[in-house]
């Protein structure tokens, strides 16, 4: 009698420390889990963080914005994969910013997988695609008389916007107009977002929920924190299967 | 025995093209897609322009519409063909479709980015659409049965060709 009060004491007072042990790992552990379970809803897969802590913590260090001034405006993609116009956002574009140009009153963004048309108030007018007909891998922009000729595979086509399609090709020794990127003004620097395209709330949440933010060490620690809820468990079920047995062998 | 290493054959087969499947991005170019969508005849190109009342418009009828001011589509008579984009849940979808007198004739997946819910592109799923209207609430005019995992992918292919169907309207009513 005497050992059985003294193993569910034992065990009561494990059960507390472990559960104190374990508060502050599970509760971050079921917040993560549960904002995890409903990111698309809240947008944390769309997100980008801006905080530089958060970043340093990733070991990022601020990157080149690569930028084109057309007129007295400037056109540069922010890390995040926005293109801005100044420090306006304009639209998303897919890869790297090649080129810019100004034509006929438009502007034109292109980047690796993307071609934007955009108005000199920072409207998008459209988008083009290698889904919607933009060769692939584009890799620099320019204007060859009154068109917009874009380079891709090694070779510059012209862009004929009525059919929208770009397939003639350049007429060779043609003279091709490019304008070259340049340094973003350090106070439109400034008012641009620097967080990175692929870090998202989302991907911050799951690299805390699986200790990944803080390193190995991190890892470990949830580990812990899974074995100790195991532990939690099995001595919480051992205690009151002991009390049921003492509450029978009473009755 | 035998019946045994056929079907680990058959496995490792299936799971080869699945991966492959998975794994592509553009299944139809957009032209190819208008060659077969217009076969015999040389659709016309075009562009619509949606202002802000426009904008409005769409958004309120069918819920969805794009950041850009100007779209395109082809057509020839009464058909028109669209091709649209739009993100399922990180990457773009491009999707074609072609409307014919109010209703879907055909839905083509041209390109698919995502890494879940590439099975949107099979028959089984797009021919779901073959004769949908568009109904006065703004809805599909049948329900369209959605895919296990996919479900983000079907509703933007439900998105676009809703958005379809009343620029089809726009330009044609």
């Amino acid at each position: 009698m005497q050992r059985r009060k003294r193993l569910v004491g034992t065990l009561w007072r494990w059960h507390r420390r472990l559960g104190l042990a374990a508060f502050v790992l599970l509760l971050m552990l079921a917040m993560t889990g549960i904002a995890l379970n409903h990111s698309d809803r809240l947008g944390l897969d769309q997100q980008v963080v801006g905080a530089r802590f958060v970043q340093k913590l990733y070991g990022v260090e601020p990157v080149a914005i690569p930028a084109y001034r057309l007129g007295e405006l400037w056109l540069s993609r922010a890390p995040s994969g926005t293109v801005y116009l100044d420090a306006q956002p304009v639209a998303p574009c897919r890869g790297e910013l090649v080129g810019a140009a100004e034509l006929e009153g438009l502007l034109y963004a292109g980047c690796e997988a993307e071609l934007l048309v955009i108005t000199p108030a920072g409207q998008l007018v459209e988008s083009f695609t290698p889904g919607t007909g933009l060769p692939e891998r584009l890799s620099a922009v320019g204007l060859v008389g009154d068109s917009l000729a874009l380079a891709a595979g090694g070779q510059w086509v012209l862009a004929d916007f009525d059919r929208a399609t770009f397939s003639a090709a350049v007429e060779p020794g043609a003279a091709v107009v490019q304008i070259a990127p340049g340094a973003l003004p350090e106070p439109l620097r400034s008012r641009i977002p620097q967080g990175l395209e692929w870090m998202t709330w989302e991907r911050v949440l799951l690299d805390i929920h699986s200790g990944r933010l803080a390193g190995p060490f991190g890892v470990l620690l949830v580990d812990a924190a899974g074995v100790l809820l195991c532990l939690l468990a099995a001595s919480g079920v051992f205690m009151w299967w002991l009390r049921r047995r003492r509450f029978q062998a009473s009755r | 025995m035998r019946r045994g290493v056929l079907l680990l054959c058959s496995a490792v087969l299936v799971a080869a093209l699945g991966g492959r499947a998975a794994l592509a991005e553009e299944y139809l170019s957009r032209d190819a897609f208008l060659a077969s969508a217009f076969a015999g005849a040389e659709p016309q190109p075009h562009t619509v322009w949606l202002n802000d009342e426009q904008r409005a418009a769409a958004r309120a009828a069918v819920g969805w519409v794009p950041d850009a001011l100007r779209l395109r589509y082809w057509s020839a008579g009464e058909r028109t063909a669209w091709v649209l984009e739009d993100i399922g849940k990180e990457k773009p979808i491009t999707l074609g479709v072609v409307v014919d007198g109010g209703a879907i004739e055909r839905v083509e997946v041209l390109a698919f980015r995502e890494s879940r819910g590439w099975e949107i592109r099979y028959p089984f799923f797009t021919e779901q659409f073959h004769g949908i209207r568009l109904a006065s609430d703004g809805d599909l005019s049948k329900p369209v049965d959605g895919i296990t995992g996919a479900t983000l992918s079907v509703r933007a292919v439900e998105r676009m060709s809703r958005l379809a169907l009343w620029l089809g309207a726009q330009v044609k009513g």
